[in-house]
């Protein structure tokens, strides 16, 4: 059962050990020489007045609340899409019901203008 | 193996959720939740239960993540960081931490592990295929009715971002 999962673990241990040779070897190969210019936020561009962290606009917030409801959505098409030729019309119809309630919602959010940003 | 790569992700949930309390800046804290979040979804699979380790990846880690850091970016920077430490709280920790832990041992005193039932294919147990079996058969109500809890959270999610005075 576990030793199925061992590609995925060498997937894992590859990613996060290029990452980190990556990284590591740009931080000790590459020359370090900072001057005050060039740590400036932009580089011979105008000089930021104002904080660069302040608050955001609330769409994004929405638009966050929004991604949570459809990747609900979509976990569900997961297990479905394993039996789909086991389930055969059934589950097809099935995920139709549930898709147009959801159609509903997408209507819904597009018609209030959910998915404008203005 | 497994007991090793429990171990090893039982440390790095234990990390990110230490993490989780001590960092000052409200993101770091977040990012090592999602530290958590995946050592977590490495313990469903020890479980075998896959269908669990993919929402925990998708769901959590991901989506539920990228809320929790807007709230954080929507409080603005004034917010962000606590000015002052929390002081009476320490100690009241600890006796509620006390208290947990003598309440898990006085359970786990008590506990009796059921021996599987026979009938039931252990080899597809937790598996996609016996969750979404159940799911779109048994359990066929709850899950169409799933879509009408998000249709409802869609309808809530537009009416509370809209303006003031905003009535579409």
């Amino acid at each position: 059962m576990l030793e199925s999962y061992v590609p995925l673990l060498i997937f894992v241990l590859i990613v996060l050990g290029l990452v980190g040779a990556l990284v590591t070897l740009s931080f000790v190969l590459g020359p370090s020489r900072p001057s005050k210019r060039k740590m400036a936020p932009y580089e011979s561009g105008i000089i930021p007045d104002t904080p660069a962290q302040r608050r955001i606009s609330v769409r994004f917030y929405l638009t966050a609340m929004l991604f949570i409801i459809f990747d609900v959505e979509a976990i569900f098409f997961y297990p479905w899409a394993v039996l789909l030729r086991q389930l055969k019309w059934f589950g097809l119809i099935e995920m139709l019901v549930f898709m147009g309630i959801l159609g509903i919602a997408l209507a819904h959010i597009w018609r209030k203008g959910g998915l404008d940003w203005e | 193996m497994a007991i090793v790569i429990f171990f090893i992700a039982a440390a790095m949930a234990v990390a990110g959720g230490i993490g989780v309390i001590s960092f000052r800046q409200p993101i770091r804290s977040v990012l090592s939740l999602v530290v958590v979040m995946i050592a977590l979804s490495v313990l469903f699979l020890l479980l075998s239960a896959q269908f669990i380790f993919v929402a925990q990846v998708i769901v959590y880690a991901g989506a539920v993540m990228v809320l929790f850091l807007f709230v954080i970016a929507l409080l603005g920077p004034a917010k962000e960081i606590a000015k002052s430490r929390l002081r009476f709280q320490a100690s009241l920790s600890a006796l509620f931490v006390l208290a947990l832990f003598g309440l898990l041992w006085a359970m786990l005193q008590g506990v009796t592990y059921r021996q599987p039932d026979k009938t039931v294919d252990m080899s597809i147990f937790g598996t996609v295929q016996s969750i979404g079996l159940g799911l779109f058969t048994k359990f066929l109500y709850p899950f169409e009715l799933t879509s009408l809890l998000l249709l409802v959270a869609a309808i809530g999610a537009i009416y509370l971002s809209r303006k003031e005075g905003d009535d579409r």
